[in-house]
């Protein structure tokens, strides 16, 4: 045991004080992300539901793995693949959407033969 | 002051515990990118055909997602407490809190189980017995099995790795004080956490509104 658990310095706040309000936080933001799923909000509930999922992983990211108190290589390194996630987020979404009636995607193979539209379905945005 | 935790090529504690973090956040970036191609195929079939997948989604058991999904983040709490843990040189707290962390995750994955045979009852398996009409349903269901069962493989690994961890710390088996490994540990862990907290709302959240 070291030195400071020894001279009885370490309370049980010091250890689960910060972690155990995170997680209340946590608790808290899924339940009202719970709650607003099922609230009619024009269209808005998925926005609203990965604003919390977001808030919820920064809570995390930031204080459970450190990221807030940690060296800037560190955030660095987690930035590479935020933006590279981006990068392959933004190119796949200059394309499909933009894509002329002749060449977009037919993702369904049965559709045609089922009798649907004959064209292959165009692209409506949530 | 020589560690026993120390390793060739460092020749100080603090820089081989930064080089271990650097190196698993390097392995992390990897990670978002892998799942990240997996949320980008779900968004581009999502916006081809938005209410196909949103009627799909209203299938999944909303219950075990939630339940799930708390028990994911009790499970991080315990983690940083046991990092935390860690740094103090508190053994018995260390290996009581990574203990709850593997049942937590065990918990989750007998859970995960449960829903799976829920699914498999209701028909809700891609393939010719599939039990919704819209053909793009199908999609839906194809990303919620693969996402789900590669997030349930990373969750295994990780509930394995915890318990090595605490075997070896009960044990004195290693330098748990000084060493990189429960860091990184818990740097993987709480990705796996983060990972679910976006599939939660991507799986069990949409078309629920009226």
């Amino acid at each position: 045991m070291s030195r400071n658990a020894r001279d009885g310095s370490i309370t049980a706040w010091h250890l689960w004080g910060s972690s155990a309000l995170v997680g209340v936080a946590l608790m808290l933001l899924l339940g009202l992300t719970l709650w607003l799923a099922y609230e009619p909000l024009a269209g808005w509930n998925a926005v609203a539901s990965y604003t919390i999922a977001l808030a919820k992983a920064l809570l995390v990211v930031l204080i459970f793995m450190k990221l807030a108190r940690s060296p800037w290589l560190l955030s660095l390194a987690a930035l590479a693949g935020l933006v590279w996630l981006g990068t392959l987020f933004a190119i796949t979404f200059t394309d499909y959407p933009f894509r002329q009636v002749g060449e977009r995607i037919q993702t369904i193979p049965s559709e045609r033969s089922q009798g649907a539209d004959a064209r292959p379905p165009g692209w409506t945005f949530p | 002051m020589s560690s026993p935790a120390l390793h060739e090529p460092f020749e100080a504690i603090d820089r081989q515990r930064l080089s271990a973090a650097l190196g698993m956040w390097v392995f992390l970036a990897s990670e978002i990118l892998f799942f990240g191609s997996l949320f980008l195929g779900f968004t581009v079939y999502r916006s081809l055909h938005p209410q196909a997948i949103l009627e799909a989604g209203r299938e999944t058991n909303v219950v075990f997602g939630s339940v799930n999904t708390a028990i994911l983040l009790i499970s991080s709490v315990t983690m940083a407490v046991a990092d935390k843990a860690a740094e103090r040189g508190l053994r018995r707290m260390v290996v009581g809190c990574l203990a709850a962390t593997a049942a937590l995750g065990l918990a989750f994955l007998v859970l995960k189980g449960l829903e799976y045979r829920e699914d498999i009852h209701e028909h809700l398996v891609p393939g010719p017995d599939f039990k919704l009409k819209t053909p793009a349903a199908q999609l839906f269901f194809g990303f919620y099995w693969s996402m789900t069962a590669i997030h349930a493989v990373h969750l295994t690994i990780g509930i394995a790795a915890v318990c090595l961890f605490a075997w070896r710390v009960s044990r004195r088996a290693f330098d748990f004080t000084a060493s990189a490994a429960l860091p990184s540990l818990g740097l993987y862990w709480h990705l796996v956490d983060i990972i679910w907290i976006f599939l939660y709302p991507l799986l069990y959240l949409g078309g629920r509104a009226p």
